[in-house]
């Protein structure tokens, strides 16, 4: 099985079967990155596709000193804050994840509940320090990293992320969940 | 130089987060401080609940196969112009010929009327000629890119 340089490598060299090994390879990561940043599933698809085609039409462009998955990611931001900018959409739109297939009614109500608690408080912070806390706590991206995609300074980030956690802290301990 | 508690808990939220190691100046803080052990505690509290926002993401293959149909439909509009062209550059070779005479007409008609009087004017006409003939390749700003 090929590794991911040389799916790259084979992808630039315009192998499509590749490219989509490549984009299959990530899809769960940009789209779980995608979803988790604009808290809205729709937009998220749109998102994800619209990254998908900047990818392929742009692959060639692509220097592997990243993951791949990181340069979606980047792009995938990118779109997110284009979108932010020329709709001055602040505040996400909260919609219903579609995707949870557990069976426990008690249990999945309670989850639901708190997951949408969850997206809640996450939608309460503007999204370049949410795109800072999802970069760190799920993707577990170094402080570095994070500022590249993101085109900031580490002490930058490092401050978002205190401040980001310290409000979801705080968020927490007053619906008694800490 | 005396630190606040401030500054250890971005300290200690660097820790929780895989960002450094815990030293022997913040563990002694911490057993000194009551509010900062207790924010220590409670970071890995909201890690845990953060962690419920799980997503169970099945990879869409139409999706992607969608993603390389538009693909192709933006690269082929890239390299036709309007009236169907080929031009290589999203201009059309009627377009850069226009552009090109249009140019030298506007700096050409100056450099003759200049001329019937002072041949002087010709050489200085000419030399502007000389430095503006790149902007002949401005209609080349119209490549239709589609950029990250």
């Amino acid at each position: 099985m090929a590794g991911e340089t040389e799916l790259i490598k084979r992808a630039q060299r315009g192998n499509r079967q590749a490219l989509e090994r490549l984009l299959k390879d990530n899809y769960s990561i940009l789209r779980g990155y995608l979803v988790r940043l604009t808290l809205d599933t729709a937009l998220a698809d749109d998102l994800t596709q619209e990254v998908m085609v900047r990818a392929i039409i742009n692959i060639n462009s692509f220097k592997p000193r990243a993951k791949f998955s990181t340069w979606l990611i980047t792009i995938g931001t990118n779109l997110y804050r284009d979108l932010m900018r020329k709709e001055k959409r602040l505040v996400p739109i909260m919609d219903h994840m579609a995707d949870d297939k557990r069976t426990a009614m008690d249990d999945l109500m309670r989850d639901r509940i708190q997951i949408e608690e969850l997206k809640e408080i996450l939608s309460k912070l503007p999204y370049e320090k949410r795109a800072v806390v999802v970069l760190k706590h799920y993707y577990g991206y170094k402080y570095r990293e994070i500022a590249k995609i993101l085109g900031c300074p580490v002490g930058t980030v490092r401050s978002r992320l205190y401040n980001s956690i310290n409000f979801i802290r705080k968020e927490m301990e007053r619906r008694q969940w800490l | 130089m005396k630190r606040d508690c401030r500054w250890y808990k971005e300290r200690l939220t660097d820790i929780a987060f895989d960002e450094g190691t815990m030293d022997d100046d913040t563990k002694a803080h911490l057993t000194a401080c009551l509010q900062c052990s207790t924010y220590f505690e409670q970071l890995s509290g909201v890690r845990q609940n953060l962690d419920k926002f799980y997503l169970d993401t099945h990879i869409n293959l139409l999706q992607i196969q969608r993603a390389f149909v538009k693909a192709d439909e933006i690269k082929e509009k890239a390299w036709s112009s309007k009236d169907g062209k080929k031009s290589g550059a999203g201009v059309s070779l009627k377009e850069v010929l226009l552009f090109i005479l249009l140019a030298l007409t506007v700096l050409v008609t100056p450099a003759v009327i200049l001329a019937r009087f002072n041949i002087r004017y010709l050489l200085y006409v000419q030399i502007i000629i000389y430095f503006s003939m790149p902007l002949v390749l401005l209609p080349l700003l119209k490549i239709r890119r589609y950029d990250i």
